[in-house]
């Protein structure tokens, strides 16, 4: 794919990173200088910095472990995709569970203020980044992690593997809408094969070929997207206390919830096979469980993607 | 062979849905296939259910 020309490229030292805006239509390219270094990324709307990067709703949409092709996403409450990932390369480990580091992983160690010192770590590089355009450590957001080789097991913990990422490896990034990109060398302890190296950042402006892209999802997309006039409160706090507003009236979706009952006459053999259900459906009621059939069947019938992996047959 | 209907015995049962599912109903409804009431229609998707199931 043509890009346009190239306006960045600076190197990112070890433990540090960079905010930088990537305008609509540009291409933000991480490059893997020595190889084997974990790349955080945070991402914020430039025009609006409540809108940012969500990894809840990226994995969502494609999992945890995103790659070429896949897209990510902005907050539940915008629900528009923020990048389009162009290229990525086979030996990039993506994770979207493991959040990032933080200085009090690494107290037990005594590094801590008192002692050795503040360890390096994620949740502060990220903070003095996004300082830059007036935003506060509040502000940082779970990452993306780029050439993170994690491991989850089926309990849910985690561990980190070697990091497979190899020199000159890289991952493009195009933007779908104006955003602060937040790119940084991983400072966490094992997540670089323990020592700590620099990640290359480059910036193309926007070409006739990543404006398409972008337009093309904005025709898909463009009309599920939540604005800030679809919101209730607007106004951005300016204050660090919670008030309750007497005069507020909660306008909830749907609500109340009108339901209604519908009588259903079985067949001694469908109600037979009913009460056989009722074993291994989620239902205690013979309703409940009519209703579980009805709406597994149409999960499996109607749906292009089906919405219920918790309910099964036994 | 024909069907008895005094020795077959038929049982109602009372299923809930809300005003959210009932699109889904509507829209089994337009397809034709299912029926016309929401009884009807919820029936023979729980027929074709087991038969899904069955086989």
């Amino acid at each position: 794919m043509q890009y346009g020309a190239k306006r960045e490229d600076i190197i990112l030292p070890p433990v540090s990173g960079k905010a930088l805006p990537v305008y609509r239509g540009e291409v933000l390219r991480i490059i893997q200088v020595e190889g084997g270094q974990c790349v955080d990324f945070n991402a914020f709307n430039l025009h609006d910095y409540k809108e940012y990067m969500s990894t809840s709703n990226t994995r969502r949409a494609h999992g945890f472990r995103v790659k070429k092709g896949d897209l990510i996403w902005s907050v539940h409450s915008r629900d528009r995709p923020m990048f389009s990932i162009l290229e990525m390369s086979d030996s990039c480990v993506t994770d979207l569970l493991g959040g990032r580091c933080k200085a009090s992983r690494h107290y037990s160690e005594r590094f801590t203020p008192d002692a050795y010192g503040i360890h390096t770590n994620c949740q502060d590089t990220i903070s003095v980044c996004i300082g830059e355009y007036g935003l506060t450590p509040d502000d940082v957001h779970d990452s993306f992690n780029i050439w993170m080789n994690t491991q989850w097991d089926s309990a849910g913990r985690t561990s980190t593997v070697s990091n497979s990422g190899r020199k000159g490896d890289y991952v493009d990034l195009l933007a779908l809408f104006d955003t602060l990109s937040v790119p940084l060398t991983c400072g966490g302890a094992d997540s670089n094969n323990f020592f700590y190296k620099p990640i290359q950042i480059q910036v193309f402006e926007a070409s006739a070929e990543t404006q398409a892209i972008v337009e093309a999802y904005e025709r898909k997309y463009g009309p599920r997207q939540r604005t800030l006039q679809h919101f209730t409160v607007k106004e951005i706090r300016s204050e660090r206390e919670l008030q309750r507003d007497p005069n507020y009236v909660p306008e909830f979706v749907n609500f109340p919830m009108k339901t209604r009952r519908i009588a259903v006459e079985l067949s001694e053999e469908q109600y037979t096979a009913l009460q056989e259900l009722k074993k291994h459906l989620v239902g205690k009621e013979e309703g409940e469980c009519l209703r579980t059939a009805f709406f597994l069947w149409y999960d499996r019938t109607r749906r292009k993607v089906p919405l219920r992996s918790m309910l099964r047959l036994s | 062979m024909q069907e008895n209907s005094k020795t077959r015995q038929r049982h109602i049962v009372e299923v809930e849905f809300n005003q959210q599912q009932d699109v889904y109903l509507e829209r089994l409804r337009q397809e034709g296939k299912y029926g016309t009431s929401d009884a009807e229609i919820i029936r023979n998707v729980f027929q074709e259910f087991l038969e899904q199931i069955q086989s």
